[in-house]
């Protein structure tokens, strides 16, 4: 059995209807999917020692099998940019989380806090066509915009560049006056590995990775939900 | 006929398809029953006028040249055709059993068809899956019969079948269509079905295979789908689809398809149930045609967004070559629906380019100094110099490699002169046949008592669409086909 699919099954069995982030992470790293540098962490101390070696400035979430919308949960703190506001967090995820009854605390993750352009990826599954694959421009680009492209999954090659040009915000994709652009072959390979594992992974009801942050170097995926059904 | 617009077969990998072919071998064979029957049964035939038994009797005998068996217990014969009483007195095989019976005594008549290894059959009666859970039993009770010796079953709640190419009209269509066409259509509604059809013959269209398959209990879109994309006599293929069942088994039979003929399809049912409940904001923003509309993407299916879309954009797929790009060349004598069909062709993904310097003189030389050789040409309403003005601009076009796409404007007075329709027609088809492959569409603004006039183009296999909306649209659909082929190293029209 592949990691992925002990993870899921573990899930599955523990009642869950999702995984945890650091449980995404795993599996998406075992597609090749980059995720930004993270750690998790059950004390202070280790949560001021990753994020020293992550390199500052992070991004710290509370992990609990019974959280699934982070930012609604005040589960979520960005641009931490020292070791004191490191332990700081810690302590205030740590009390908000455990004042809400029922709710067990994993760890605190720790990632990078990462630059560039926000893409979304994200995932449903047809009833009738199976895994349908979603990507755009996030943050904004897809809050107001809606600027996003879908196809069923396995994709060819073609059909991740036929997505790419479907993109309003194709050209800042490419890299627009000036702006870094993102590393197209990077992009592509990483909406194929999605693709496999989505087509793999049976499972896997829907999946939200949002943001994915694209650079001149790659791409990074910086937060993710799978839903299990 | 056919030559015109088919595209190059093309040498396909070992692919999930091909795989799903070996299996549907049978089931190919099986389909071919229901469309080229050695021997139709038609049970629940009728001798009296307006029962639907008649209906179909009368249809079976107009045209069909194989051997009949009416069943219908209480007569000698039906339309001059001998009856038997049942299923089992039938003396020879049956390929086809067409079934109007009330729905309770389907399921014994399956039973006998399954007996006496009869290999198809359609289901005309409604009162199945569509009407409750008693119904459905029915349903469920007649396809247990039909499995066990592998009947293949269209409908039930269906509006039957035409193979018009040998005259088999097995629906309760009025009349048989005529021969010699090469369109087939899937369709799952009957009566709207039919209506798009018998509209399309009003344009001059011919068809090959007609499928209306109703609740669809033992027949699948892909599996018709498959028949029709390796059926010699089908060029173009319709589909007016509600819902689409197997879709992984559709996208993939689809994607080889659409690599060497087109398929058009209208989806009804767009808008309904988008909003479910949903714990990513991916399901959330993803509403029930998103996977339709990815899955003929990528699979190359022409959506057309209504019925009439969908006519049009057969017709001028089956009658004119494919374009090999977008770029479009308007000749009008009206400079407002110009400008209008400018826009809309620009929002359809078409480009209207600036007509080339040599080009722009030798219209120039042609039509009135105040007239514009721009494109669109504007000839302005120089009514006795028509047919010499389209018939030379239209000629200059085709000549030029300016433009991939001409469109004419018959707008009013040039729609009402037959001369004109008549000169359109001949140099869009001597172009055609010096070997300029270059499709021709008629944007057509004019009216009543011009509609014969149209027929002068349409009988010629130029096609018609009326105003400039549909012009753009049905145009615009068939160039992203184009698109789609040459991004998949097909070039189109590339044989012959």
């Amino acid at each position: 059995m592949s990691k992925a699919t002990e993870i899921i099954t573990k899930a599955k069995n523990e009642g869950r209807t999702f995984v945890t982030e650091p449980e995404a992470y795993a599996i998406l790293e075992e597609y090749g999917v980059k995720v930004a540098p993270w750690a998790l962490c059950d004390s202070a101390k280790t949560a001021v020692e990753e994020a020293d070696r992550i390199g500052y400035p992070v991004v710290m979430k509370v992990v609990s099998p019974q959280i699934v919308h982070k930012t609604e949960f005040g589960a979520v703190k960005v641009n931490i940019s020292s070791p004191q506001k490191v332990e700081e967090a810690y302590f205030q995820l740590m009390g908000s989380a455990l004042d809400h009854e029922g709710v067990e605390v994993t760890g605190i993750l720790v990632s990078k806090m990462l630059k560039g352009l926000e893409i979304i990826v994200g995932s449903t599954r047809d009833p009738q066509f199976g895994p349908l694959l979603m990507f755009g421009l996030g943050g904004v680009f897809v809050e107001v915009f809606k600027d996003v492209s879908y196809r069923i999954a396995p994709l060819e090659e073609i059909d991740v560049d036929e997505m790419l040009s479907e993109l309003k915000g194709n050209k800042l994709i490419h890299g627009f006056r000036g702006m870094e652009g993102v590393n197209i072959e990077d992009l592509k390979r990483v909406l194929i590995s999605i693709s496999t594992l989505l087509t793999d992974l049976q499972d896997i009801a829907e999946m939200d990775l949002n943001p994915i942050f694209g650079n001149s170097t790659g791409v990074r995926v910086a937060d993710a939900r799978i839903i299990l059904g | 006929m056919s030559g015109r617009g088919s595209i190059p077969k093309r040498s396909l990998s070992a692919s999930s398809s091909s795989e799903m072919k070996e299996v549907n071998g049978l089931e190919h064979e099986r389909i071919d029953a229901i469309f080229n029957p050695k021997s139709v049964a038609l049970v629940g035939a009728s001798s009296k006028a307006g029962k639907m038994g008649n209906v179909f009797a009368k249809n079976l005998v107009d045209g069909y040249q194989g051997t009949i068996y009416m069943v219908n217990p209480k007569d000698d014969e039906v339309e001059g055709v001998k009856a038997f009483p049942d299923i089992k007195s039938i003396p020879g095989p049956i390929d086809l059993a067409v079934i109007v019976v009330p729905a309770p005594a389907v399921p014994p008549i399956m039973e006998d068809l399954s007996e006496v290894g009869a290999k198809s059959a359609v289901v005309i009666t409604a009162g199945f899956g569509e009407a409750g859970p008693e119904g459905k039993a029915l349903q469920d009770k007649m396809m247990e019969s039909a499995r066990k010796t592998g009947i293949k079953v269209v409908g039930p709640n269906c509006f039957g079948i035409y193979n018009c190419n040998i005259g088999l009209n097995a629906s309760m269509g009025i009349g048989t269509p005529p021969k010699g066409g090469d369109i087939s259509f899937l369709t799952q509604s009957g009566a709207y079905g039919m209506a798009i059809f018998t509209f399309a013959m009003d344009h001059h269209m011919k068809f090959a295979k007609i499928m209306a398959h109703g609740n669809k209990a033992g027949i699948d879109d892909f599996e018709v789908l498959d028949y029709f994309g390796d059926d010699e006599e089908t060029k173009v293929i319709c589909l007016f689809l509600e819902s689409v069942d197997k879709g992984r088994e559709f996208l993939e039979v689809a994607k080889t398809i659409s690599l060497r003929k087109p398929i058009v399809a209208t989806k009804t049912g767009r808008t309904a149930g988008a909003a479910r409940a949903a714990a990513s904001h991916t399901a959330a923003m993803t509403g029930s045609f998103t996977a339709y509309e990815a899955a003929f993407k990528q699979s190359g299916i022409i959506f057309a967004r209504n019925g009439m879309d969908l006519v049009n954009i057969a017709k001028g797929l089956d009658w004119q070559p494919l374009p090999r790009g977008n770029r479009i060349g308007i000749i009008t004598n009206s400079g407002g629906t110009g400008v209008e069909l400018v826009d809309l062709c620009e929002e359809n993904g078409l480009i209207v380019p600036e007509l080339s310097p040599e080009i722009r003189d030798e219209v120039a030389s042609l039509i009135p100094p105040y007239a514009s050789a721009r494109n669109p040409i504007d000839m302005t309403p120089v009514w006795p110099k028509f047919v010499e003005l389209y018939s030379k601009c239209i000629r200059i076009l085709y000549e030029s490699d300016d433009v991939d796409i001409i469109v004419p404007i018959l707008l009013q007075r040039a729609a009402l002169m037959p001369e004109v329709c008549q000169a359109v027609a001949d140099t869009v088809n001597d172009c055609l046949s010096e070997g300029m492959k270059k499709p021709t569409y008629v944007c057509w603004v004019a009216t009543k008592n011009a509609l014969g006039n149209m027929d002068i183009l349409q009988e010629k296999r130029i096609p018609c669409f009326d105003w400039p909306e549909r012009t753009a649209r049905a145009i615009g659909s068939i160039a992203q086909y184009t698109r789609f082929l040459k991004s998949r190293g097909v070039e189109p029209g590339g044989e012959e």
